[in-house]
């Protein structure tokens, strides 16, 4: 029986999924020149005019708006504020070998700048269970696609821009066109002995301030994965912090982005500072480029034609309605670091993903250096709550990469040792500060990789609390966990921030390299200043420790 | 049966309003959702799932061939994460248990196999799948089980924050 759902208000799940509005961007007056491809002499031997798809033997006409690639000042932004990956480009790194799987909402695998790239083999379609990820006519999802060109668009083939990793290969899931848990779990560890890294630009909606657990088996295939993946070294993961910044909400909200083993990007803009959407948070690892401050967006692939994706013939972008100015969000600043992490593995494919972790964190680059959130941890490590250890850095990444001593062994320990640590006090409304201590001593571990956070409290309101983690040693290192905050119904209207359960577990980069042993002091406050008469319970906490 | 199903008079103005409270287990802690009225999910194979305003009886006669599945969000408000059930549990079986036998004894037709001893069965869509759950649960040679969620995910694309109606009593220091 045909559906009659013409009869019914229907609202689009993927409603969600609608491009963004796209900005007035004058059409750039030669779109054939390219001023800046520095590529190897192998790839600009052909003749400019050559459009043999065999043959990748010209320009990249688009190359001149990728600022993220190359920023000279060109649209406004601050010269040498990009991922400064020219260098490598210059030397013949492009990610050749290795195999990076989009997870998204599809990716339109005969797009003239990726579908040299792209591999169907490894592909997958969940909605017809077909290898390709190409969203159907019907369709108008472009995200996928947008976040494939800047990893892998294809270098001097006469089309579009570049990826920052452009000759790896490409693999598509369209998992957010057919969500569920049985297919996150699925997308997480697909192929996971060909796949080196997956990009993750997606999570809970943003904004509305709750803190949303990861699911679980989501978690049993990226675990699957890290362990599994790669012939053991681990897939790597990356995903993008968030967007809700400007309504309050933190990264650390966000189950997926705070996981261990995961790679949270945070987006910067072309002046080096945090974009004003951009979460902030205590999970973050490095920021990468996005649309800004300045408003400057990413110029990358998009939906063939002008029907679809967010260069639409109805609206002034490009003329070239296969490729938009307009990308923003973490959901670009995500893939930029996934192709950073696709040539360092081509540069040294031995590295598991904590040694790419360890690189990406130790490499990167103390951006906006005067910004008042930038703080140094015990172990002398730069952080921020913008941009987690800076603004991720290419050729810095890749030296390091060729040079690199792998990790030891990971041990993970539980704190306390057995159970939780227990508390049952009380977190009244008038903002007295509830603090329950940990005492580690004599760890397993010497150099700390990462910090999970399990918390239970009883409140009706956890919107109401603010809490921080402090590890008090020869220094101490702070991590704020949560900041009071509005929750938000799905009419924008601010509403209290209910749990479904009354755990959650927060991750924290902040610790980074840090021995654990010491004293570690939750604090949990009620921060809300309208004093609305809700009081709760801290009942108990625990810490898990990742390094080695 | 775990599940308790509890009519909640719970009035709210917003546009989204969810009435019945479901108590469930989920990964051994008690949790809670609600269902959000007069809204369901349509999670038809082939298709991308679709979220229709109307009862759920009435989608149920006239999308017959679709999983319908209500929509439950965290709190009567309709707010937290929205999630519907389009059918299928998986479930994780003892060391030792082949897991070929005991669904067939058991009559659960396999869906997707995840490992040896980790798989997903049939199950009806919606609520039904948490009673289904139950039932499953309380097979001494089962481990862990848990339903195949769908839950609302979104693409990290930048939010419009005016929508939001935002308070001053709240700021963060980002510089």
């Amino acid at each position: 029986m045909r559906k009659l759902s013409s009869l019914f208000f229907i609202i689009a799940l993927t409603s969600c999924l609608q491009p963004v509005p796209v900005e007035e961007v004058p059409v750039a007056k030669d779109e054939t020149s390219s001023a800046t491809d520095n590529s190897s002499s192998s790839d600009s031997t052909e003749e400019e005019s050559n459009v043999n798809r065999d043959i990748d033997g010209g320009n990249d006409p688009l190359l001149v708006y990728q600022w993220h690639l190359d920023n000279y000042g060109q649209r406004g932004g601050t010269s040498g504020e990009d991922l400064n990956v020219m260098p490598l480009f210059s030397s013949g790194k492009k990610g050749s070998g290795v195999v990076v799987a989009v997870v998204d909402d599809g990716l339109e695998a005969e797009h003239n700048d990726l579908w040299k790239n792209f591999n169907s083999d490894f592909s997958y379609n969940y909605i017809n269970f077909s290898k390709d990820p190409t969203p159907a006519s019907a369709q108008d999802y472009g995200h996928g696609t947008a976040c494939a060109g800047i990893i892998a668009a294809r270098d001097s083939n006469d089309e579009g821009g570049r990826g920052v990793a452009p000759r790896a290969t490409l693999v598509g899931y369209n998992l957010l066109a057919k969500y569920s848990s049985i297919n996150t779990y699925d997308a997480m560890r697909r192929n996971r002995s060909v796949v080196d890294v997956s990009n993750n630009s997606w999570g809970p909606p943003d904004g509305y301030g709750d803190l949303v657990e990861a699911e679980a088996l989501w978690m049993a295939g990226l675990e699957d994965g890290l362990r599994q993946g790669r012939g053991g070294k681990g897939i790597v993961y990356v995903f993008a912090a968030g967007n809700g910044g400007e309504i309050y909400d933190l990264s650390n909200y966000d189950g997926y982005a705070s996981y261990p083993g995961v790679i949270a990007v945070s987006a910067i803009g072309d002046d080096g500072r945090y974009a004003d959407y951009s979460e902030m948070g205590s999970n973050i690892w490095v920021a990468a480029p996005s649309e800004g401050q300045s408003e400057t967006a990413i110029t990358t692939t998009d939906l063939t034609g002008s029907a679809r994706g967010y260069n639409k013939s109805s609206l002034s972008n490009l003329s070239d309605r296969d490729y938009t100015t307009t990308f923003n969000g973490t959901s670009a600043a995500a893939p930029m670091v996934t192709g950073v992490v696709a040539l360092m593995l081509e540069e040294n494919e031995n590295l598991s993903y904590r040694d790419v972790k360890a690189i990406l964190a130790k490499t990167a680059r103390k951006n906006d250096p005067t910004n008042g959130n930038w703080t140094t941890n015990a172990a002398g490590l730069n952080i921020n709550y913008n941009y987690g250890f800076g603004a991720v850095d290419a050729t810095a990444a890749v030296n390091a990469a060729s040079s690199w001593t792998n990790l030891p062994a990971q041990v993970i320990e539980r704190w306390p040792l057995a159970g939780e640590m227990a508390s049952g006090e009380t977190i009244d409304d008038a903002g007295t500060e509830v603090t329950s201590d940990i005492v580690i001593s004599s760890s397993g571990i010497s150099e700390i990789e990462f910090v999970q956070v399990e918390v239970n409290i009883t409140h009706n309101d956890w919107g109401n609390l603010t809490m921080y983690l402090k590890r008090s040693g020869s220094s101490t290192t702070e991590a704020v966990l949560s900041l009071a905050h509005p929750c938000y119904n799905s009419s924008f209207s601010v509403t209290t921030c209910t749990r479904s359960n009354n755990t959650y577990t927060f991750g924290v980069a902040r610790f980074l390299d840090e021995d654990p042993n010491g004293t570690w002091t939750l604090s949990v406050v009620d921060g809300d200043s309208t004093k609305d008469g809700r009081s709760g319970v801290l009942d108990s906490w625990r810490l898990k420790v990742y390094g080695h | 049966m775990d599940i308790k199903f509890i009519l909640s008079f719970f009035v709210v103005t917003s546009t989204v309003v969810a009435q019945d409270k479901i108590e469930f287990k989920e990964h051994g802690r008690e949790n809670k959702i609600f269902v959000i009225e007069n809204e369901v999910m349509l999670h038809n194979d082939g298709a991308i799932p679709t979220r229709v305003r109307t009862n759920l009886r009435g989608a149920r006669r006239i999308n017959r061939d679709d999983k319908v599945s209500e929509i439950f969000a965290d709190t009567e408000d309709g707010s937290g994460r929205l999630r519907s059930l389009p059918g299928g549990i998986i479930i994780e079986l003892k060391e030792g248990v082949d897991f070929n036998q005991w669904a067939s004894h058991k009559g659960y037709k396999i869906l997707r196999e995840l490992s040896n001893n980790q798989f997903m069965i049939s199950s009806s869509p919606g609520r039904k799948t948490l009673e289904e759950m139950d039932a499953v649960r309380e097979d001494s040679n089962v481990k862990s089980v848990e339903a195949n969620w769908w839950t609302n995910i979104a693409p990290k694309k930048a939010v419009d924050a005016s929508q939001f109606k935002r308070t001053e009593s709240f700021k963060f220091n980002r510089n």
